[in-house]
Formats: C-alpha cells, sequence, structure tokens
C-alpha cells in the first residue's frame, strides 16, 4: 500500500513552514491556544465556589453545618474528660503528697532518714566504766516518754524501735555495735522537756553520777541536733504488713 | 431599514418598560428567544435570497415560539422537561447556524 | 397492490426526510419551505397578494414584539443573575464562616485530644508512683510500727507474784523493759505489749502504781507478742543478760513468767500519735 496522500500533505507542510496558509492556521492557533490556556487557569482559581449551583451551594453548607455540630458535640465530650482527669490526677497528687510526708515520718522513725531539729547533747563520762545497759536502757526510755523524736549514741548507732542494748567488753553493745565511753547522746525534741525528764529524782542522771557508777552527765540544750547515722535498712522475715481490721 | 427600526423600537419599548415575568412564563423564556432569533435569521436569509414575505415572516415568528414553548411545556409535563429542551436547543441553533452561514456568504460572498 | 406499483414509487416521490440523514435533512432545510412556496406563488401569479419583497409593516410589528421579547428576556435574566449571584454570595460567605468554625473547631478538639493524653499519662504515673510509695510505706510501716503485722513468734506473758506485797514483787517498768530489750535483743521484729504496739517513739514508763506504753494505762497479766523465728528466740532470751535477769525474778520475787512459741499472731499499729514528729525535719543526706 502506498503511503497515503493526508500524510504526505502533512510531511510536506511540516517541511514548506512559510506558506500563507500556515501562517493564517498558526496565528488561529495561537488564540485558540491562549484561549484554553485562560480558561483552564479560570477554572482552577475559581474553583472553589463560583462554579457551584445554588442547591450544591445549599447542600454543602448544610453538610459543614452537620459537621460542624459534630465538632462541637466532640469538644464537649473531650472537656467533660479532661475536668475528670483532672480532678482525678489532683486527688491522685494530693494523695501521693501525703504519702510522700508519710513516708519521711516513717523513714526517720525507721532511721534510714537523717534528722534535724532542736534538741539536747547527752554526754555522759563514764571513768569507771560502770555505766551498764540497764542505766542506758532507763535513760532512753525517759528520753522517749518525755517526747524524743530521734536518739543517736557516739553518732554510731541510730535508735529505733528494735534497738537492742547487750553488754559487751569495753562497754555497751548497741545493735551489734560497741560502744566505749564516753557516750555521747544526740537527741532530737522539746530541749526543756528532755533536759528535765533526765534530771528528775532517781532518773538517769542521778542513777549515773551517784556510786558505784560515779559517772557525769552533761546536757547541752541546742536549737539545731542533727541526727545523721543511718540506720541498716533492712527488711522483716517473719512480720508482714497485715490487712487492717 | 424599517426592520432596523422596528427592533430598535421594540428594544427601548422593553428597557422602557421592563416588565416582570411571571414564575410560571420564567423557563419558556430562553426558548422563546431561541425560536424567534430562528425566525429572524430566516426572515433576513429570505430577504437576501429575494423571496421574502411578510405573511410567511409573522407565522413562521408566531409558530416557531409557540411550538417551541409548548413542546418543552409537554415535555415538563412528561418528565423529559430538560432533555426535550435541550433537543429543541440544538435543531433550532443548528437552522440558525446553517442560515447565518447564507446570510455571510451573500454579504462576504465568502 | 402489486409489485409494479410499488416499483413505480420512485425515490423522487418520497418526501426527502425519509431517505435523508437526520442532520443534512434540518441543514437542508433551514429555511422555511414557505418562502419558496409564497415567491413560487407570486411567479404564477396565483391569488391577488403581491408578495412584499422588502419588509412591509407586518415585518415591523413582528421586529417590534422580537425586540421586546429580546429585552425581556435579557433583564429578566440579568435581575436573576443579580437575585442569584447575591444569594451565591450570601451562601459562599455563610459556607466560608463555617467552614473556618469547623476548622477551629476540629483544632480545638485535637488540642483536646492531646492534653487529655497527656492528662491520661501523668494520672498513670502518679497510679504507677503511687503504687511504689505504697510498697515502701507498708515495709516502713512493718518496721515502724506504722501498719499492723501478722507473723510468727513467741508469747510471753508476765505477771506481779501471786499475793504480791512489796514493790519488787511487781512488774515494773524496768521490768518490762528489760523483757522488751532481751527480746528485741533475740531477734523480734515487732513487739506488742497488751495491744500496744511498740514504735521508735514507744515508752514504757511507771506512772503512780499502773505501768503505761505509748501513754496508756496498763495493768497485769502483760501479753507480750514478739514476732520473730518461734525457734531460735527463746533460746536466744536466756543468752541475753535481761533475759537471765528475769530468771531471777521469777526464782527470786515469784514474778510470774510463761513463754509460749506462736504460728500466727497480729500486732495492731502504733498509734497515730506515737508517729507523729513535731520537732524533727529532715537532714540532708551526706
Amino acid at each position: 500500500m502506498s503511503s497515503s496522500p493526508g500524510r504526505d500533505r502533512l510531511v510536506a507542510s511540516l517541511k514548506r513552514p512559510r506558506s500563507r496558509g500556515q501562517i493564517t492556521a498558526a496565528v488561529l492557533l495561537a488564540v485558540v491556544g491562549f484561549a484554553s490556556v485562560v480558561q483552564v487557569q479560570s477554572q482552577e482559581r475559581d474553583s472553589d465556589y463560583e462554579n457551584m449551583r445554588e442547591e450544591d451551594l445549599v447542600q454543602l453548607l448544610n453538610s459543614l453545618a452537620g459537621a460542624s455540630q459534630r465538632a462541637e458535640n466532640e469538644i464537649e465530650q473531650l472537656e467533660q474528660t479532661r475536668s475528670s482527669l483532672r480532678s482525678d490526677t489532683d486527688s491522685r497528687r494530693a494523695a501521693l503528697e501525703q504519702a510522700r510526708d508519710r513516708a519521711t515520718v516513717l523513714g526517720i522513725l525507721a532511721g534510714t532518714l537523717p534528722a534535724v531539729g532542736q534538741g539536747i547533747v547527752v554526754t555522759v563520762e563514764d571513768p569507771e566504766e560502770q555505766v551498764g545497759i540497764d542505766q542506758m536502757l532507763n535513760g532512753i526510755e525517759e528520753l522517749r516518754d518525755s517526747g524524743a523524736e530521734a536518739i543517736e549514741i557516739n553518732n554510731t548507732v541510730r535508735v529505733v524501735a528494735q534497738t537492742a542494748l547487750v553488754d559487751g567488753e569495753g562497754g555497751i553493745v548497741v545493735d551489734g555495735t560497741q560502744l566505749t565511753p564516753p557516750y555521747t547522746l544526740e537527741v532530737i525534741g522539746d530541749p526543756h522537756t528532755l533536759e528535765r525528764a533526765l534530771n528528775i529524782y532517781g532518773g538517769f542522771v542521778a542513777t549515773v553520777e551517784r556510786p558505784p557508777i560515779s559517772g557525769k552527765v552533761a546536757i547541752e540544750q541546742s536549737q539545731n541536733v542533727e541526727v545523721a547515722t543511718l540506720a541498716e535498712p533492712w527488711q522483716p522475715d517473719y512480720a508482714e504488713p497485715a490487712e487492717p481490721e | 431599514m424599517i426592520a432596523g427600526l422596528g427592533l430598535l423600537v421594540g428594544i427601548i419599548v422593553g428597557l422602557m418598560l421592563q416588565p416582570e415575568v411571571p414564575l410560571w412564563l420564567e423557563p419558556y423564556l430562553p426558548i422563546a428567544v431561541v425560536a424567534a432569533l430562528d425566525a429572524v435569521f430566516g426572515a433576513l436569509r429570505a430577504f437576501l435570497d429575494g423571496i421574502f414575505d411578510d405573511k410567511v415572516f409573522v407565522v413562521s415568528f408566531i409558530s416557531n415560539v409557540l411550538i417551541a414553548a409548548l413542546i418543552v411545556y409537554l415535555g415538563d409535563k412528561l418528565g423529559v422537561g430538560g432533555q426535550l429542551s435541550t433537543g429543541v436547543i440544538v435543531v433550532l441553533g443548528i437552522r440558525i447556524f446553517s442560515n447565518v452561514a447564507a446570510i455571510r456568504r451573500h454579504i462576504f460572498h465568502a | 397492490m402489486s409489485a409494479e406499483t410499488r416499483t413505480e414509487t420512485t425515490q423522487e416521490e418520497l418526501p426527502p426526510q425519509v431517505h435523508m440523514p437526520l442532520l443534512d435533512y434540518v441543514i437542508a432545510n433551514s429555511l422555511d419551505g414557505d418562502y419558496a412556496q409564497a415567491a413560487e406563488r407570486a411567479e404564477a401569479g396565483d391569488g391577488g397578494e403581491r408578495p412584499r419583497i422588502r419588509p412591509g409593516i407586518a415585518a415591523l410589528v413582528v421586529m417590534g414584539l422580537f425586540g421586546i421579547l429580546v429585552t425581556t428576556a435579557a433583564v429578566q435574566t440579568a435581575r436573576n443573575a443579580g437575585d442569584e449571584s447575591a444569594g451565591k454570595e450570601s451562601l459562599v460567605t455563610q459556607i466560608k464562616v463555617r467552614s473556618a468554625q469547623v476548622e477551629a473547631r476540629r483544632e480545638r478538639a485535637a488540642n483536646l485530644r492531646e492534653e487529655n493524653e497527656s492528662l491520661q499519662s501523668l494520672f498513670l504515673e502518679t497510679t504507677t508512683q503511687g503504687r511504689a510509695l505504697s510498697a515502701r510505706l507498708d515495709r516502713l510501716g512493718a518496721v515502724t510500727g506504722g501498719v499492723p503485722v501478722t507473723g510468727p513468734g513467741v508469747k510471753v506473758v508476765v505477771d506481779d507474784a501471786p499475793d504480791a506485797t512489796t514493790e519488787k514483787q511487781r512488774v515494773l517498768d524496768k521490768d518490762l523493759q528489760k523483757l522488751v530489750n532481751a527480746l528485741w535483743a533475740s531477734g523480734a521484729e515487732a513487739i506488742s505489749i497488751n495491744g500496744q504496739r511498740l514504735s521508735t517513739l514507744s515508752a514504757i514508763r511507771l506512772a503512780g502504781s499502773a505501768i503505761t506504753v505509748n501513754f496508756v494505762s496498763l495493768s497485769g497479766p502483760y501479753t507480750v507478742l514478739a514476732v520473730g523465728d518461734p525457734d531460735t528466740m527463746p533460746a536466744r532470751f536466756v543468752e541475753t543478760k535481761h533475759g537471765r535477769d528475769w530468771l531471777d525474778l521469777q526464782a527470786f520475787y515469784g514474778l510470774q513468767f510463761e513463754m509460749t512459741g506462736e504460728d500466727s499472731m497480729t500486732l495492731p499499729a502504733a498509734p497515730s500519735r506515737r508517729l507523729n514528729l513535731i520537732h524533727t525535719n529532715q537532714g540532708d543526706t551526706q
């Protein structure tokens, strides 16, 4: 099959670009091209709402109103959740604060935290090495009875509930630690009350200073007693927390 | 010449009166205009062909407008108003194009 | 009807719309055939009407009507467009306002969701911290007397000598102190006397003729519960000086003393006033 005359014509026109017909066609095509591009661009630019019909616009408005309402409902719900979360968190935080405070108090009582406060410093001279666990125990009980809140002996031993005194070679053994005189007791509590308690008739001071012990007790009040010795942290082997009745 | 004058008078009267078109008539107005256009161009072509006739013009004008409106009205009743009106516009449009082409041939010898 | 009659009908006698394609027909008949017919009639000399080659009065009137029609249609369209565009404009404005509203609300919802998420994790954190703290409090409480405890151990019941007359025949505060000290030295982890749990601040004192523990007056017999190892505590007890002192008290003054092992005892917590610090603050950790 020979090439089609149409194709020949096309090829010929490409080879001979300057005939009057071609120029005219070119001008007209240029106009068409320009107009098309302008229209397409105008379409894209104003595509938002210009070309929508009124009923479409009404529909769009209604659907937007619906969406807005739904968003508002969601906001309400979220705000409710937020306020309940906030109040729950606040109450939890308050409870935590309380618990932390109590942990501090119990820590001090257990001897796992250092303590500081006003109190007295008791220095017991024992030249005859006669001060024994009977006297010391009595002294500690007198101090507890008059509001001692934290006690340490010789900057070495912290007195807690389980503190036990036994006799030792050179002195008193407190909670397994050998102490030697002079004994220094640092006690936190009301200074006047504490000093008075030790000085009562037949009390610690009287017992220690009387023969056969013939020791010497010096009591110094202080506004800043530091009980820094910590007790060994330990876990009970036999005692378990019980449910409160 | 007189025809052109008539057109001018009609336009001026229309602009001055600015009549309110009743709502039930509104959808038929565009169809009526296109049908009237077809009759007018047909008359112009007939005039240039040398076969113009007053009576034919009047009849063709009125009948075009009425028939076009009637067809669209019928279509509305049948529920195919939009489609029928499209069809009527297509045919009238073709006729207008054809008549205008003939008029152009007369005027420009192109 | 014979076939011949049929074939007599030629194509020329069939009306054109039968054999012409529709568009061709429409285009071919754009001009009303009436004009051609009127012209033929005029040439044939039919009828008395002279065809007007020039448009006459009728044409003028019709053109006038045409003018009115077109103008009215144009005016009406202009009016509608005005209304329509005004209507559309207000709609578009409303749409823009609503869109902005929806946008704003959606953003707020997203912010709230974010906030709630972080609140939620904060809440969980406090719960976790709370749990850890609670466990620590339990441990500390067991050791200090802050929480009730249960466990095995020994039960020691002491009392004045029967028919006690002298003071030494009665259980004194320092007797109880020694008893408790000996029990601590024997490995007791928690001790209570007649239901009074001993904490760091608890004191055993004599007030008048009654022994007070935790400032609560007690009277004999004194039941001392000590949680610990029931197998080793009795032996360790007699190894301590204060434990042996009690053997002497029994022997010389007739104080009553009985120690039994127990599988399970429950000791209450110390009264809260005995767990209260007034003068003490936490010191600095070195």
